[in-house]
């Protein structure tokens, strides 16, 4: 039987959950790896499995205005077919909504909403992608459907890229499944500042049935339902945070 | 054909299965087994638990009414001690309650709860017990897409769905002490012979109708045993707590 490696684009591959999902994925795809920084990427891509075939494609997807473009030109140039789409790229700033400015809730909004809309949309399109595209996961965050204070802006980002989700899976539907992971906290370079709080560290601890996470613990999530032992699922949150959003004891 | 993914390995554990002798429990069994576990297979149907026996290899049939509790906590603890202590635990045995509010009635009602939601508790129950079940386990329950959305002359049905849900979330929290994660799948419509068994109750006029509900269509009892098995496995040891919706994008519309 010949084993065909598919194409599968990971954002935010230069660090955190984005680095563990592509590293996971790079077993049994070939991969494009997006980030802001080029170095990372390379250190991303030598962690990877010897035998994907590894692409770098550098771009702030803050800037949502040159995306579709950009991205489309990068998709013809290197003639690529891409099956499944993880958007791990996020925007956190923790500020009280009277220290929230609208430039931190655009630059939040564009990373974590409008790049992943655009991305998709790129990826749908048959004259950019043919009928490739097979499975997408947007990593959301388990804030999503609650509330807590200083999380304003990316909790109402993650709601919307929940939202999004269920559209795209209802519209995209037969032929794209699409769902979210819904992370607690994981300690990465997005989340630095929290986990550098010792005292947030162990209110944290105390509400995490099976204490905090780590990235791969993210990426086994992922790879699940990327496969097609997921193939009737799509338009679902699937939490993985250790019981913290079931947990009202603390 | 892609890669095929093999990450959800279930080599060594031993796992207790209800309803395996047909639908979604037997497929769970089948691919539980070809993942590596050793099974103790727990139905009340026996000639069906046979076939499925006979592709699970090393596997222990368990001929048992779930409903009878005295029966079902001394049949499982016996069978315990000659097999070994439980890793996991995926009580997908239940029933199917159609009735309009006017006709529910009170008996059948109550079989319904015993095996769908009682027996679910029972075998926490058991599998928390230290003599039966090991630390750092998965427990996994069968709920269904109905107990989040509504649907005519399914009251009885519906409720007893839900309860395991709220058990699903009250005892992931409680059992987290001992590791034990407590997860729970909700199907949406899965062609099994259950289903067909509701399905006798459509209006001919309505038939095909089915397929149509969710945005996949309906699906396989493999695509539910494909989560359980997740669920069961160690790469899914930060998820507890979790209701997991299997349904072809139905509850997403």
């Amino acid at each position: 039987m010949s084993e065909i490696r598919e194409w599968a684009l990971v954002t935010g591959a230069s660090s955190g959950i984005g680095r563990s999902v592509a590293i996971e994925l790079s077993q049994r795809y070939n991969l494009v790896l997006n980030g802001r920084n080029a170095a990372r990427l390379e250190e991303t891509k030598a962690a990877c499995c010897l035998d994907a075939e590894v692409c770098l494609y550098p771009f702030d997807l803050s800037n949502v205005d040159a995306l579709s473009n950009d991205f489309t030109v990068f998709m013809r140039d290197k003639g690529l077919r891409v099956a499944s789409f993880v958007h791990c790229a996020g925007v956190s700033r923790l500020l009280p909504v009277r220290s929230t400015k609208l430039g931190d809730i655009r630059d939040t909004f564009s990373t974590n909403v409008f790049a992943p809309f655009l991305i998709v949309q790129t990826l749908a399109s048959r004259r950019i992608n043919g009928d490739a595209l097979k499975s997408v996961v947007f990593i959301s965050s388990n804030i999503s459907n609650r509330g807590s204070k200083a999380f304003a802006a990316y909790g109402a980002s993650k709601s919307g890229l929940d939202g999004l989700m269920r559209c795209l899976a209802v519209e995209l539907a037969p032929n794209v499944r699409v769902n979210s992971v819904l992370p607690g906290a994981v300690r990465t370079r997005m989340t630095e500042s929290i986990f550098a709080n010792e005292e947030v560290v162990a209110r944290m601890k105390s509400q995490y049935p099976l204490g905090l996470g780590q990235a791969c613990n993210i990426a086994d999530a992922v790879s699940f339902l990327l496969s097609d032992k997921a193939s009737w699922i799509t338009g679902q949150q699937i939490t993985v945070d250790g019981g913290a959003t079931i947990n009202i004891t603390g | 054909m892609s890669i095929e993914y093999t990450p959800m390995r279930l080599d060594g554990k031993r796992i207790l299965v209800t309803g395996a002798a047909s639908g979604i429990g037997r497929a769970t069994a089948i691919l539980a087994s070809q993942l590596g576990a050793q099974l103790i297979l727990c139905d009340r149907n026996q000639d069906g638990l046979c076939a499925v026996a006979s592709e699970c290899p090393g596997s222990q049939s368990l001929v048992l009414d779930l409903t009878d509790v005295a029966a079902l906590k001394a049949r499982v603890a016996e069978c315990v001690t000659e097999f070994g202590k439980l890793d996991g635990l995926a009580h997908i045995a239940g029933r199917p309650y159609i009735s309009p509010l006017k006709t529910v009635d009170r008996d059948r009602f109550d079989d319904v709860l015993h095996l769908n939601s009682y027996a679910g508790l029972n075998l926490a129950q058991l599998f928390s017990s230290r003599r039966i079940g090991n630390d750092g386990g998965s427990i996994v329950f069968v709920s269904s897409v109905y107990a989040n959305v509504g649907s005519a002359a399914n009251v009885g049905y519906a409720m007893s769905k839900g309860a395991v849900q709220s058990m699903t979330k009250a005892l992931a929290v409680e059992l987290s002490g001992k590791k034990v994660r407590v997860n729970c799948v909700a199907p949406g419509f899965v062609q099994t012979e259950m289903s067909e068994a509701i399905s006798a109750y459509f209006d001919s006029a309505h038939e095909g109708e089915v397929d149509k509900l969710a945005p996949l269509g309906t699906g396989k009892p493999e695509d539910v045993a494909n989560m359980v098995c997740f669920l069961l496995s160690d790469a899914a040891r930060w998820i507890t707590g979790a209701i997991m919706a299997v349904d072809g994008g139905f509850t997403a519309q």
